[in-house]
């Protein structure tokens, strides 16, 4: 009985073996797959790891819910029912066990453990795999996009903004200060992109709230220069500060013939 | 091993054959019964050789036969025996006269003829293997089983069996019509001036106790546990087919009629098909068809058949 154990633990070993190349082939695949999507939608390709954990989770799950018995089974139609019977009664000691487990032994001689890897399938996936990554390398290169979703995504969420919330001019200060009013609350300070700072980057600290004030954490302000760069779209036609050049000299000039022209 | 056990079955169902021609289901279904030790209720038209088949079987078997044959005026000590008045030596004695229930294979025959009383004289001889007369008890002798017969036509003034009693038979055998040819041998067989044919004996008590504890040994897998309880409580829970699903009993009557099979077939383990072979006359009589099933036509055998289908 105790060798017969051992030979269940090998056949479960072999299977979950098999099972689990399996199961991180599909997993990759699948990671390229959204990898390289992503990429064509110039969105975050990183977020490809999401359905791939989520993939990984289901097989796994659904590998250690498959009976590997029935798998072997499967394989060898003669042990049909057998593997899993003399399995599930291995702590049963007596004669008809005894000569199911000798029966078990004899045809599993007969199964090789290259019957359980479908060589067509991996090489389907690897192929798949290699094909995918070679993909991923030339829609890099060559930086080819079917068109920038990120901006896209921005637009839907400036039609939602401009629709409702504090878009609507409807918010109060109140709700602007403590963040319950509309929808574009996020939005109130206006976009990311119209104020470039350069190259530099901006460090903001916040200090915690306290009621003492530890004089060696008072920091200098670091002084930065900053460059004014506008964006295009922003352009000078006239300003009302123009006006304000004219010397005092000239405007009393024109005052005065202004007076004179009006006495006349 | 196992293997040899099925060329005694075939042997033991080869020499029944010499009597009887044709009604192998029914000869296995008898022969799974007593493999798993209990009883079985056989149901067919009168004239298909049910007491002859039963007969036979306990000659080869060699096991003694008694037969009862059930009327409305059977009383329950015509069954399990009385007490009668013994003179010996100028004294007399009460001397307990054992009745037709001592023996191996009791055949009750139409038994839905006798009245709840005589028929509930059956139970304690069926579940117990014994019998009590007055104050005491008799144990019966090992192997024992009560295959009764019932005639599904001429119901008037029969008394049908409860359902608590139904549910003490292991199987509810239906036993058919023989085949054309089948029937040509039969009239060739019986009406020609042939001796009858000498059986030999081929089993004995011992044997057959032994083939009942090699029964209970025959191992089953988890998976097809299973499915013979889901099959069991899909009689319960499926509502719109049954009005009245089957007992804890009918799981282990299903386990051990497949075990029976299996060993009876030379197989080490018990299979999903020994269950789909045993599921119907295991819970043929153990379930209540619901208004609706009978309106449809349908039969227990339809019903085991849908549930069967579901239950995978």
């Amino acid at each position: 009985m105790k060798g017969f154990k051992a030979i269940l633990r090998e056949v479960n070993f072999i299977v979950t073996a098999v099972l689990i190349f399996d199961i991180i082939l599909a997993s990759v695949l699948i990671f390229l797959s959204f990898y390289l999507a992503l990429m064509l939608f110039s969105l975050n390709p990183w977020y490809s790891l999401l359905p791939t954990i989520i993939c990984l989770g289901f097989l796994v799950y659904k590998g250690n819910m498959t009976n590997k018995y029935r798998i072997v089974e499967e394989h060898y139609q003669p042990l049909y029912e057998k593997l899993r019977t003399s399995a599930d009664n291995v702590e049963q000691d007596n004669v008809v066990v005894d000569e199911l487990e000798k029966e078990v032994v004899k045809d599993l001689q007969n199964v090789r453990v290259s019957s359980f890897v479908k060589i067509d399938r991996i090489s389907y996936k690897v192929l798949g795999c290699i094909l995918l990554c070679l993909i991923i390398l030339f829609v890099s290169i060559y930086n080819v996009s079917f068109g920038d979703f990120n901006l896209g995504l921005d637009k839907v969420k400036e039609l939602v903004y401009k629709s409702g919330g504090a878009g609507s001019g409807n918010s109060t200060g109140d709700e602007l200060v403590s963040g319950t009013g509309g929808e574009g609350d996020q939005d109130i300070f206006g976009e990311n992109s119209m104020a470039k700072i350069g190259n530099n980057e901006l460090e903001i600290k916040i200090k915690q709230p306290s009621l003492e004030i530890v004089g060696s954490m008072i920091e200098e302000i670091p002084e930065r220069e900053f460059e004014e760069t506008f964006p295009d779209e922003i352009s000078m036609t006239s300003s009302g500060s123009y006006e304000d050049k004219i010397t005092l000299e000239n405007q009393k000039l024109v005052k005065d013939y202004f007076k004179e022209l009006s006495k006349s | 091993m196992v293997k040899d056990y099925k060329v005694v079955f075939d042997t033991v169902f080869k020499e029944v054959g010499k009597v009887m021609v044709g009604q192998e289901e029914l000869l296995e279904e008898v022969m799974i019964a007593i493999l798993a030790n209990s009883n079985a209720l056989l149901e067919g038209y009168p004239g298909l050789a049910k007491t002859l088949a039963i007969k036979t079987l306990s000659d080869v078997l060699d096991l003694k036969f008694s037969r009862i044959q059930n009327t409305p005026d059977l009383m329950p000590s015509d069954i399990t025996g009385t007490f009668i008045i013994n003179e010996q030596n100028g004294k007399r004695e009460f001397k307990f006269q054992p009745g037709p229930i001592f023996a191996n294979i009791v055949l009750a025959d139409e038994i839905n003829r006798a009245t709840p009383k005589s028929q509930s004289a059956l139970l304690e001889a069926m579940q117990e293997k014994q019998v009590t007369v007055g104050n005491n008890t008799y144990p019966l002798d090992l192997p024992f089983f009560v295959l009764a017969t019932q005639n599904p036509i001429e119901q008037e003034g029969t008394y049908p069996l409860p359902e608590a009693q139904a549910d003490r038979f292991l199987l509810k055998i239906r036993v058919g019509y023989p085949t054309p040819e089948e029937e040509m041998k039969i009239v060739d067989r019986y009406t020609n001036p042939v001796s009858e044919p000498k059986l030999k004996k081929l089993l004995n008590k011992q044997q057959i106790l032994h083939l009942q504890q090699i029964t209970r040994q025959v191992p089953i897998a988890n998976d097809v546990k299973k499915r013979i309880v889901d099959l069991v409580h899909a009689t319960r829970t499926k509502k719109d087919l049954v009005q009245y699903g089957a007992s804890p009993r009918a799981s282990i009557g299903l386990t051990l009629a497949s075990k029976a099979r299996a060993l009876m077939k030379g197989r080490n383990h018990v299979s999903t098909e020994d269950i789909e072979t045993m599921a119907y006359p295991v819970l043929r009589h153990r379930i209540i068809l619901n208004f609706e099933a009978e309106r449809k036509g349908m039969t227990t055998d339809d019903a085991v058949k849908e549930l069967l289908s579901k239950v995978k």
